[in-house]
């Protein structure tokens, strides 16, 4: 995406704010409160910006709102962290080995392209309405993009890198750690930022329809009791939850990886 | 075969051509082929090919675009293998890269490592073997022979092409090679600053001693650098030419490109290259 | 002694051979796995029923009549968002990129937007539009189509100013030039977005089916779930990968014609 060039070190502030953007924003806001006071009479399921608001503020202080938050983080989270781990670690095993490359890949390209939803439905078959179900839903379906991002990143190492390692003698190890992880480092990064997308997209998935905890339960639980502030309250919680985890993975990776240039 | 063409040559020059106790052979190779491609496309890029170095000469090897230069540079390397014949460095068969040469590459981008500094660069092949600080020593000491000194710790995106080349020599300097294989290292840089690191090249070379075997398309360049001129030709390829140069040690890029001795060995390169010159 | 004949160990290929598809030998895994699972299954576990299950299961469902009418529901809905995503996807996209103005002025709403978890949209559409063929298809559009939007955004950011010049030298009008010039400029990251953006359009049409339970094969899946008929939900499960197989092999295969087509030489 584009953004104002970050001088210094306050890669953190933008250097100049969209006042353009932040006018649609205020403007769309404002045209959903006159839209849903002018309408409330027809549409009775459109909750207007002040509704919604309030019904937050209800569901946080008194209601199971920031419980709920706090599951779904944590398993989106967690799920995340070790999908990257086993994503990393098959990547790097598959990636480095031609013969492992060539007896697994066609198996590995066919079970990605499996819709990860059908996977919900087998999981909730397998292990019920449970926190185990969403955990193994997030990790399996997350650990992909982590997986062919590692495998891609590595078998795209450059072959003069290669030379390098082979005229100076690295032993395998060295070569893995000091130039094909190095190098990689775009790719699974990429990877990372897909798989935590996916982590949480995922755990509100499964909340919605299997493990009745959490934002998307709560989502679910408001949809059906036909309580539309409420819905588009968890809506908005979601999509703050969804959009912070993003700029945070993105301002944590463009601080700590200068040197690489543009990465994610 | 190996065609040798005695030439006016000074009485220091006299002696290297052939091995004795003062130089061993450093590298030697007996009637290698290399074959490149596969099933039909599968052709002969190098046949019958000997040829032998002893240490500390400076060998060029030169030849058109396509002849296969960069592939025997890599077969003489261990980086690529050879479909026959033999090699040995110091005595022992090349198998896989050989413990003591290093190839310097002419995409000097590259085989840089973006992501470290040009002293972490340098140290890259002496990681596995000395302990920090005694690597550091090492790096440092490299850099500084190819005056670099100031710039240790910059990356090589903040260097311009000459300088990135220069680490590269550093950091197959600092492993202390007794073989260095160079394919076209200063190809990819303008006029004024090949030339410079021409001398630069020269003059490391005196002080350490390497071997060296340099391959370019650049007669001048050749003609320039090495204390022995090798042409390669034809399909397959084989050596043309092998004669040593007659130059003095102390060459200049003004001075010595205007002597004779100079003009002649360029016109005699010149005429092997077009095919006008004897061949094996 | 003669040089011994070693194959080069390079663990990696050139930027193109990584391209290619993976060898046919790699589906032994799964070949195995399955023949493993067919021997090893008995009625001790009737949640990993055998593969063979699942074709009867399959072809049962299918006899009943309520295979087709979900495939043909799910196959509808997949296409036309598709075809939604892909020319809004580009129009926006376009827009986006060659205007810094409407760039800007969008910006926010596109972050909020991309980053949105894909189904949480689901309930509230629910609740705005019901349980309605326009509802699957705002929805599906609006989590899918960032990846085109983005791809061609970025990729007509980039259109060579030459390539535009061309253009006004040649006194082409405003439409000939986004047909004939803009719109061939960003057609490989169209393709490129849509291989991305397809696997996630049947993803949620499919989640839309199994959470809504109108129609389609999502539907199929939720209730032979609930009423643990675990051999027909491996049989659609099955089949959903099928669909989703085809749908990526036929998307690389036009990224792969398209690369040949700008690079014959390649």
């Amino acid at each position: 995406m584009s953004r104002p060039e970050r001088k210094g070190g306050l890669a953190f502030l933008p250097t100049s704010i969209n006042w353009l953007g932040l006018a649609l924003v205020v403007g769309c806001v404002t045209l959903w409160e006159i839209a849903s006071r002018t309408l409330g009479s027809e549409f009775t399921t459109l909750a207007s910006l002040s509704e919604t608001v309030s019904a937050l503020i209800q569901l946080a202080v008194t209601g199971p709102l920031l419980e709920q938050l706090f599951h779904t983080l944590n398993v989106a989270l967690s799920g995340w962290i070790i999908a990257c781990v086993i994503g990393l670690a098959l990547g790097i095993a598959v990636g480095m080995s031609r013969t492992v490359w060539t007896y697994t890949m066609a198996s590995i390209d066919v079970l990605r392209s499996i819709p990860s939803i059908s996977l919900v439905s087998i999981a909730l078959m397998l292990f019920g309405f449970s926190p185990k179900m969403e955990m193994v839903i997030v990790v399996y379906v997350s650990q992909w993009p982590m997986l062919l991002a590692t495998i891609g990143g590595i078998r795209a190492t450059s072959p003069d890198l290669i030379d390098v390692s082979r005229t100076f003698h690295l032993s395998r190890p060295a070569l893995l750690f000091k130039i094909i992880v190095p190098s990689a480092l775009p790719n699974i990064l990429v990877g990372m930022r897909l798989s935590l997308s996916l982590a949480i997209a995922l755990a509100v998935v499964a909340e919605m329809v299997g493990n009745p905890a959490g934002l998307g339960f709560g989502l679910v639980f408001s949809q059906q009791a036909i309580q539309p502030a409420q819905a588009f309250a968890y809506l908005l919680v979601i999509g703050l939850v969804g959009w912070s985890l993003n700029a945070v993975f993105v301002a944590v990776v463009r601080h700590g990886f200068d040197g690489y240039g543009p990465i994610v | 075969m190996t065609v040798l063409m005695p030439t006016q040559k000074t009485a220091a020059n006299a002696s290297v051509s052939t091995p004795s106790p003062q130089n061993p052979l450093a590298f030697r190779c007996r009637n290698l082929s290399v074959e490149l491609g596969s099933g039909t496309a599968r052709r002969r890029i190098i046949e019958g090919l000997s040829f032998d170095v002893p240490k500390g000469q400076f060998v060029c090897i030169l030849g058109e675009s396509g002849v296969g230069k960069t592939t025997l540079l890599r077969v003489f390397g261990g980086l690529a293998s050879a479909s026959g014949g033999s090699i040995e460095l110091d005595g022992a068969p090349v198998i896989g890269p050989p413990k003591a040469a290093v190839f310097v590459f002419q995409n000097y981008a590259a085989s840089l490592l973006p992501w470290r500094t040009a002293l972490r660069n340098v140290e890259i092949g002496l990681e596995a073997s000395l302990s920090k600080a005694e690597r550091r020593e090492r790096a440092l000491a490299a850099l500084r022979q190819v005056n670099l000194g100031e710039r240790v710790n910059d990356y090589p995106r903040q260097m311009s092409g000459g300088m990135q080349q220069r680490v590269q020599i550093a950091r197959a300097l600092a492993v202390g090679p007794q073989l260095l294989l160079m394919d076209e290292p200063f190809g990819a840089l303008d006029a004024m600053t090949r030339e410079s690191l021409q001398v630069e090249l020269r003059r490391l070379q005196k002080v350490t001693g390497a071997t060296i075997i340099f391959i370019t398309h650049d007669v001048d360049e050749s003609v320039f650098l090495a204390d022995r001129l090798v042409v390669l030709k034809g399909k397959p390829a084989s050596i043309g030419l092998d004669l040593l140069s007659s130059l003095p040690d102390e060459r200049d890029q003004i001075k010595t490109k205007e002597t004779p001795a100079y003009l002649e060995l360029r016109h005699t390169l010149y005429e092997m290259l077009r095919g006008k010159g004897a061949s094996a | 002694m003669t040089v011994a004949e070693k194959q080069d160990r390079k663990p990696v290929l050139s930027d193109t051979q990584a391209r290619r598809a993976a060898p046919l030998r790699g589906l032994l895994p799964l070949v195995v796995a399955l023949i493993v699972w067919q021997m090893l299954a008995s009625k001790a576990y009737p949640y990993f029923p055998p593969p063979s299950d699942w074709i009867k299961a399959l072809s049962t469902l299918a006899a009943a009549g309520r295979l087709q009418p979900a495939l043909l529901t799910t196959l509808s809905s997949f296409f036309s968002a598709l075809f939604v995503c892909v020319t809004l996807g580009t129009a926006l996209g376009i827009l986006l990129g060659r205007s810094r103005s409407m760039d800007r002025l969008f910006g926010p709403l596109l972050e909020f937007g991309r980053t949105m978890p894909g189904g949480a949209v689901i309930p509230v559409a629910v609740l705005l539009m019901g349980y309605t063929q326009s509802m699957t298809l705002f929805v599906v559009t609006l989590t899918s189509i960032w990846p085109i939007l983005l791809n061609v955004r970025t990729a007509a950011m980039r259109v060579s100013p030459d390539r535009l010049d061309v253009a006004r030298v040649f006194h082409l009008r405003w439409w000939e030039t986004q047909t004939k010039v803009l719109l061939p400029s960003v057609f490989p990251s169209i393709q490129l977005g849509t291989q991305t953006a397809a696997p996630v359009i049947l993803i949620i049409v499919l989640l839309v089916e199994i959470l809504t339970q109108v129609s389609g094969i999502g539907r199929e899946i939720a209730l032979a779930q609930s009423t643990f008929r675990s051999a027909t939900v491996y049989g659609l499960v099955i089949l959903t990968g099928v669909l989703g197989l085809i749908v990526n092999w036929s998307l690389s295969f036009t990224g792969y014609l398209l690369r040949n087509f700008e690079n014959p030489a390649a």
